[in-house]
C-alpha cells in the first residue's frame, strides 16, 4: 500500500472507529465481540483500501461487513447469548444515575428482539441511516427493512407493555 | 415511555454505547492482522500441517494425563476439502452421496457430491433455512423462518438431488423430525405439528395437524437452530423460555420432564443417540456467561447419567456444541487445541480423540466412516471457509 493510502486509512480509523464500534456493540451486546468484528472488518477494508477510498463510501463498506457478520453470529447463537446485558459491561452508565430510569428496561426489551430486527433499529436510530442506506447495509431490499422495522417496533411495544408498572416511566 | 419509542431508542442507544471506545493502537493492530494473514497465506500446506501437529501435541500435553483427556488424532492425508464457501454455513446434513449445506443469510441449500466434491445443485428457499434434516428415502426437509420479504415460514421437501420439491407454508419450522418419506414432526408453541407433504415433484397439497398429546408446556417457544430429536420413542425439543438465552429440553407430551433453564445449566447444543440425549451446557453467573461448560448425558427421563470420566475430562468440561450420528459423539470445545473431539456414544464411552480441526466448529454432519466439518478460522471470521471431510477415528466408532 502506498504511504498516502496508508495515512488515509489511519485517518479513516481515527474518525470512524468509535462510531462503528458503538454500532457493533449495540447490535451484538458484547464489547469484545464488537471489537473483534470491527478489527476483522477493518482488515478487509485495509486490504482493498485504494479502491474503497476511491468509491468514497468506506464507512458504509465497513459497517456492512460488521452488521452482516454480527447478525450471522447472533443467529448462530440465538440460544446462547444474552445481548445487551449491561450488567456484564463495566463502565456502562447507570440509568438511575443518568436520571432516565426507563432506559435499562428498554434495553432489556431490545435484547429480546431477533438480531436482524435489532440491527435495523440500531441502523435507523443510532446510525441515523435512511431506509435505503439501511437496506444497503443489510444487503436486503427496502421492503424488507420496512417490514423488519415494523415487526421490531410492534414487538418492542408489546414488550414495553409487559414491563412491570413504573419500570418504563 | 409510552409516548415516543423511536425517540427513546435514539437516546437509549446513545447513552448505552457512550462508554464504548476503540482499543488503543487499533490501526496498527489492523495492519499487523493483515500482515499476519498474508504470511499465513504464503505458508506451504506442509508447513501448516507441521505447525498444527505441534500445536495440538502441545495442547495434549497441557491437558494432562487424565484418563479421559483427549488423544491427538494426527492430521492425515485422508482429510479432504469438499468445498470452499464464501457464505456463512448454518447447518450440514449428509446422506448417501450427497452433502447438504444450508446458508442462512442467503436462503440457500446446496448439495455436493461427497465423492467428487462437485457442487450438484443449489436451491433458494423462500426464507432463511432454520432446519435441515434428511429423512427416509434420502429426502431432504428444509424448514424456513418467517420474514418480511418471504412472508410466513414453511417447509420444503426436496428430492435428494434438490431438483424437485413440494412445500407447505404458514408455519414456522425451527426444527424438523422426519418420521417417514412424507411426514415430519415440527415443534410449535402448542406442541408438535404433524406435517404431511406430497413426494417432491408429485401433485397434491401439504397439510399440518396438531399431534395430540404432545404439549411442550406453557410458555414454550422454539427458535431457529433449536434442536429436536427422538429420545426413545418420544420427541424431545429444545424450547426457549423467552428470557434471553434461557432454554430447556422438554419431552413432548410430558412437559413435566425437563432439563436445563437454571442459572447453572443453560443449553448450548443437544443431540440424541437414540436412548440418550447429550447436552453441551454452560452456566450464567451474575450475568457472566462463558458459553462453554460440561457435557451432560441424559436418560429417557432427562435425568443426568453422565459417566464420571466425561464429567471430569478437562476438554469435555469446556464443550460448546455437540452432534451425533447415533454411533459417535462429536463435541466442539473451547479448548483451542481441541476444537473438535469425538468419542464412542455407546453405553461405554471410549477414549476422547481430537481431530485436526482448528477454529470454531459451526456445522457438522457425519455418516458412516466420514465426518464433514465447517469451521471458522479464526473464530467468528467472515472469510471464506472450507468444508472438510475427515475419516472417523476407529476409537470413536
Amino acid at each position: 500500500m502506498r504511504a498516502d493510502d496508508d495515512a488515509d486509512f489511519a485517518a479513516f480509523v481515527a474518525a470512524s472507529a468509535r462510531r462503528l464500534l458503538r454500532s457493533a456493540y449495540l447490535v451484538t451486546g458484547d464489547r469484545t465481540e464488537a471489537e473483534d468484528l470491527l478489527q476483522t472488518a477493518l482488515e478487509r477494508a485495509y486490504r482493498r483500501w485504494p479502491s474503497i477510498r476511491q468509491k468514497d463510501v468506506p464507512e458504509a463498506y465497513v459497517r456492512k461487513i460488521i452488521v452482516t457478520a454480527a447478525i450471522d453470529t447472533a443467529r448462530r447463537r440465538t440460544l446462547r447469548r444474552a445481548p445487551l446485558d449491561e450488567e456484564r459491561i463495566p463502565g456502562l452508565p447507570d440509568p438511575a444515575v443518568e436520571g432516565i430510569p426507563g432506559r435499562a428496561a428498554l434495553l432489556s426489551c431490545v435484547r429480546e428482539l431477533p438480531a436482524g430486527q435489532r440491527a435495523v433499529l440500531v441502523l435507523r436510530y443510532f446510525d441515523d441511516l435512511t431506509e435505503a442506506d439501511t437496506a444497503r447495509a443489510l444487503g436486503c431490499s427496502i421492503g424488507t427493512v420496512k417490514s423488519q422495522h415494523a415487526r421490531a417496533m410492534d414487538r418492542l411495544r408489546d414488550l414495553v407493555r409487559q414491563q412491570p408498572d413504573g419500570s418504563m416511566t | 415511555m409510552s409516548g415516543n419509542i423511536a425517540q427513546e431508542l435514539t437516546e437509549t442507544f446513545a447513552s448505552a454505547s457512550e462508554f464504548v471506545q476503540p482499543p488503543p493502537g487499533l490501526t496498527e493492530r489492523v495492519r499487523s492482522g493483515v500482515r499476519r494473514r498474508r504470511r499465513r497465506a504464503l505458508a506451504a500446506t506442509a508447513i501448516a500441517t507441521v505447525v498444527l501437529l505441534g500445536a495440538a501435541a502441545a495442547g495434549y500435553a497441557a491437558a494432562g494425563s487424565h484418563r479421559a483427556a483427549a488423544r491427538l488424532q494426527a492430521p492425515t492425508a485422508r482429510s479432504r476439502v469438499i468445498g470452499t464457501v464464501s457464505y456463512q454455513v448454518t447447518q450440514l446434513a449428509v446422506s448417501g452421496r450427497y452433502l447438504y449445506v444450508a446458508a442462512g443469510q442467503n436462503s440457500w441449500v446446496s448439495a455436493y457430491d461427497v465423492v467428487t466434491g462437485k457442487l450438484i445443485a443449489t436451491v433458494t428457499v423462500p426464507g432463511e433455512p432454520a432446519a435441515l434434516a434428511v429423512g427416509p428415502g434420502g429426502l431432504v426437509w428444509v424448514g424456513y423462518s418467517p420474514s418480511g420479504s418471504a412472508g410466513p415460514g414453511g417447509v420444503w421437501l426436496l428430492s435428494p438431488d434438490l431438483r424437485q420439491h413440494s412445500e407447505l407454508t404458514g408455519l414456522s419450522a425451527d426444527s424438523i423430525v422426519p418420521v417417514s418419506k412424507t411426514i415430519a414432526l415440527v415443534p410449535s408453541r402448542h406442541g408438535l405439528l404433524r406435517v404431511r407433504l406430497p413426494l417432491p415433484g408429485q401433485p397434491g397439497q401439504g397439510s399440518q395437524h396438531a399431534e395430540p398429546g404432545t404439549s411442550l408446556g406453557p410458555g414454550a417457544t422454539t427458535a431457529p437452530g433449536a434442536w429436536s430429536g427422538m429420545l426413545g420413542n418420544r420427541v424431545t425439543v429444545q424450547v426457549s423460555t423467552g428470557a434471553g438465552d434461557n432454554s430447556r429440553l422438554v419431552v413432548a407430551g410430558q412437559p413435566g420432564l425437563t432439563y436445563g433453564d437454571s442459572a447453572r445449566t443453560h443449553i448450548n447444543g443437544a443431540t440424541s443417540t437414540g436412548s440418550a440425549v447429550w447436552v453441551s451446557t454452560f452456566a450464567q453467573i451474575n450475568g457472566e456467561s462463558s458459553l462453554q461448560g460440561p457435557l451432560v448425558r441424559l436418560n429417557a427421563a432427562l435425568t443426568p447419567t453422565t459417566p464420571p470420566a466425561v464429567l471430569t475430562s478437562p476438554v469435555l468440561s469446556r464443550s460448546e456444541d455437540v452432534w451425533s450420528d447415533g454411533r459417535t459423539l462429536w463435541v466442539a470445545t473451547g479448548v483451542l487445541t481441541h476444537s473438535l473431539v469425538c468419542l464412542a456414544a455407546g453405553s461405554r464411552t471410549g477414549p476422547v480423540v481430537t481431530l485436526p480441526v482448528s477454529g470454531q466448529v459451526v456445522a457438522l454432519a457425519a455418516a458412516g466412516s466420514t465426518v464433514y466439518v465447517n469451521a471458522l478460522e479464526p473464530p467468528g471470521s467472515t472469510a471464506p471457509s472450507k468444508i472438510v471431510s475427515y475419516p472417523v477415528p476407529a476409537a470413536c466408532q
